[in-house]
């Protein structure tokens, strides 16, 4: 039985010193900034002080993964699912423990690694698989479908920097999807490309597993968690929280581990990245009579309410939202220039914003939601984002299918107003 | 931990090892191996990194290769014209454009090597974070352009002992060995850098200004018949006098007597690729973590 374990951790646990925590070395800049700032002002900024506090990104992680399985791994941000896979793709080193993998592992961090934007698509399918461990004569074998697989072939002699940004992508996901390995250690890259797309990796995805290839799968799509995973883990501070089947996993995550108070804090200041844009703050719910709450009435909608921050001045930012289901659907996605798109061009100077907007009750089910946040500067950068940042239950008093008492499918339940004309009548 | 035998392995939960070809993570490693067997296994991404460089290193450019040509040249007019004209610097008998493209070939791949190395970590951490392959694959790559551009400037060279008449004598097979001495000296100094630069970024900023420093310290635009006798030995301290008066030597036959100074700088220089290369397989486990 334990012959085809072919990843086993043990104990893995990983230390990092927030802060800059090494004085000695602090730049010359950072210093006379912060002596020239009052301290109140310095307060806010990160390489105030050499502050060496050290956290536990990783602790304690043990598991098995048999040959064929496909394990999902979830958790909010920050909870340790990319520290584990960057021991586990060897990038990093743990503090504690061990792990062990048998055959050929092929870690996809990101999509495009060692994409050269000077080189050809031709040259950057061999620079991107020989940077992902495949060999020269793999490559070629597989070269044609790689290049079908990304619809490229009329660029392939066109430098990369030319590309429009989704063929680029195409690209990156064909070479990754032809790697050849026993075990394949997969971060997040469904999150990218539009929706047929998306959908061609999947499949391309269930191809692999069902190949009997081994899949670690850190997602913080839930519905391709889900989909694609037998089992899974659920990662909370570092440490493993839930470990079963997928569909047990993703229960424990969407009941016990987001709060339901109604409101998220989303950053504590330490996490702010000193280059960052702009943080997402808070997101609040609140019911018909402005009241903060975790469950309102299906009957009544809720106002959503967004805190955040901006450090910088950006043009062209956008804030998101994306409204989730139960069975991890997205419902809806919505942003806050879709009402006034002419704004887009007015820039967002640094400061403390707050904006908000209605959730009509026709939207909704009973049961429960929870909302991503998002802020991008659509097509070019990712300012933050707060995956799952809010969960709130939706509470039927008097949808019409609970006064009807009916099951009935569908995503949403919106009362559709039916009319009646009578054509011809029959006498009786 | 991990270099004990995995016949029976088990730690002091009693889990057991998977199997005894299974790929072991563990903690850092205080004295790890150099792992040139590893490197071995990923010589292809070694060739693709060195190509990748050459491919964009010319692109679009309108003058592409030449610039190999164009860059030495015109360092040996300027000098030329300063030094061997003007300053009336002595160059042991030879015409002074060749004694000094003669010493410039070798310093240029010195120079070369030595930033391309210690900047080579930095321009690939993103690499860095997202692959595993074996870190050295890095710097050894990143010393493929200054090679070629070697190659091409010999050629010159040769033309130019053509034109000055200067015949080739039997000590040009020599001239590999001081090739060497020379890579390895900025191989050497630039696994460290590169390692250090990748945590503190003021090495980056130190480099090309100790470059020049170092080109002063070296006889390139001067013969080391210039330096009093009794001290000449020593200036084998710095291994680019040896390879400089040796690639003179090797082509000309001419300048000082360098069997002393050789042995020291062959002595200085496998010191630095050594502890470089034990000071980079250390430090690169954290690269990750500090790029």
């Amino acid at each position: 039985m334990m012959s085809n374990v072919v990843i086993r951790a043990n104990n893995l646990g990983k230390q990092y010193t927030l802060g800059d925590g090494q004085s000695w070395c602090r730049t010359l800049h950072a210093q006379m900034r912060d002596s020239l700032l009052s301290q109140r002002e310095a307060e806010g900024t990160r390489t105030r002080n050499a502050n060496t506090e050290l956290i536990w990104a990783l602790k304690d992680v043990s598991f098995d993964v048999r040959q064929g399985e496909v394990l999902g791994i979830i958790g909010r941000n920050g909870s340790g699912k990319s520290t584990l896979l960057k021991i586990l793709s060897h990038i990093t080193p743990p503090t504690t423990g061990w792990a062990e993998l048998v055959g050929r592992v092929g870690s996809l961090l990101e999509v495009g690694t060692g994409f050269h934007p000077d080189l050809t698509g031709r040259d950057n399918i061999y620079m991107n698989g020989a940077v992902l461990g495949m060999t020269k004569r793999e490559i070629d074998k597989q070269f044609d479908s790689i290049v079908t697989f990304a619809e490229v072939e009329k660029f392939l002699d066109t430098p990369v920097k030319r590309y429009s940004s989704g063929m680029h992508m195409r690209l990156a996901f064909a070479v990754a999807a032809h790697l050849k390995a026993d075990i394949l250690l997969v971060d997040e890259v469904l999150a990218v490309g539009d929706a047929a797309f998306q959908k061609k990796c999947l499949s391309k995805m269930d191809d692999v597993s069902r190949e009997g290839r081994t899949v670690l799968l850190v997602s913080h799509n839930i519905a391709s968690i889900l989909n694609l995973c037998g089992t899974a883990i659920l990662l909370d501070g570092g440490e493993v929280q839930a470990y079963g089947t997928a569909q047990d996993v993703v229960d424990h995550y969407l009941s016990g581990n987001t709060p339901v108070q109604g409101e998220t804090q989303l950053h504590a200041p330490h996490e702010v990245q000193p280059r960052q844009e702009l943080s997402l703050q808070a997101i609040r719910i609140r019911d018909s009579r402005g009241r903060v709450t975790g469950s309102i009435d299906a009957v009544q909608g809720c106002m959503v309410e967004v805190d955040y921050m901006v450090h910088r001045k950006i043009r062209g930012g956008q804030v998101s939202l994306e409204l989730w289901n139960g069975e991890g659907v997205c419902v809806l996605c919505t942003t806050d220039l879709d009402s006034c798109p002419e704004s887009k061009s007015v820039p967002r100077l640094p400061g403390l914003y707050r904006v908000s907007c209605k959730l009509d009750p026709a939207w909704f089910r009973a049961g429960r939601y929870w909302i991503s946040l998002g802020a991008s500067v659509p097509g070019i950068r990712v300012l933050d984002e707060a995956p799952h940042a809010i969960s709130f239950e939706v509470v039927d008093t008097g949808s019409v299918e609970h006064k009807l008492a009916q099951g009935r499918r569908g995503i949403i339940a919106p009362t559709i107003k039916w009319s009646a004309t009578s054509l011809s009548t029959v006498d009786t | 931990m991990a270099s004990v035998s995995r016949a029976v392995m088990k730690d002091r939960h009693g889990h057991e090892s998977i199997g005894a070809d299974a790929l072991r993570i563990v903690p850092l490693q205080p004295l790890p191996s150099l792992g040139i067997r590893e490197i071995w296994t990923y010589r292809e991404l070694l060739y693709f990194l060195a190509w990748r460089d050459l491919k964009v290193r010319y692109h679009q450019t309108i003058l592409g290769i030449l610039w190999a040509v164009i860059k030495p040249c015109s360092m040996m007019i300027v000098f030329s014209v300063f030094f061997g004209w003007l300053g009336r610097i002595p160059s042991d008998g030879l015409p002074y454009p060749i004694f000094v493209f003669a010493a410039l070939l070798p310093w240029q791949l010195f120079a070369h090597t030595l930033s391309a190395t210690s900047h080579s970590l930095v321009a690939n951490q993103h690499l860095i974070t997202k692959v595993y392959f074996p870190r050295l694959i890095i710097p050894i790559s990143s010393m493929g352009i200054g090679l070629i551009d070697f190659g091409i400037a010999l050629l010159v060279l040769f033309v130019m002992l053509l034109y000055y008449h200067i015949p080739i004598i039997p000590q040009i097979l020599a001239l590999p060995a001081f090739m060497m001495l020379g890579i390895t000296s900025a191989l050497g100094v630039g696994l460290w850098a590169s390692a250090l630069n990748i945590r503190h970024r003021d090495v980056g900023h130190a480099i090309p200004f100790v470059t020049q420093l170092w080109f002063f310290v070296t006889p390139v635009a001067y013969p080391s018949s210039l330096i009093p006798e009794s001290w000449r030995a020593w200036y084998g301290i710095n291994p680019m006098a040896s390879v400089v008066e040796g690639f003179r030597w090797a082509l000309f036959g001419s300048g000082v007597d360098i069997a002393k100074m050789f042995i020291l700088s062959l002595l200085i220089s496998s010191t630095l690729l050594i502890s470089g290369l034990y000071f980079f397989r250390r430090t690169e486990q954290t690269f990750a973590d500090v790029a």
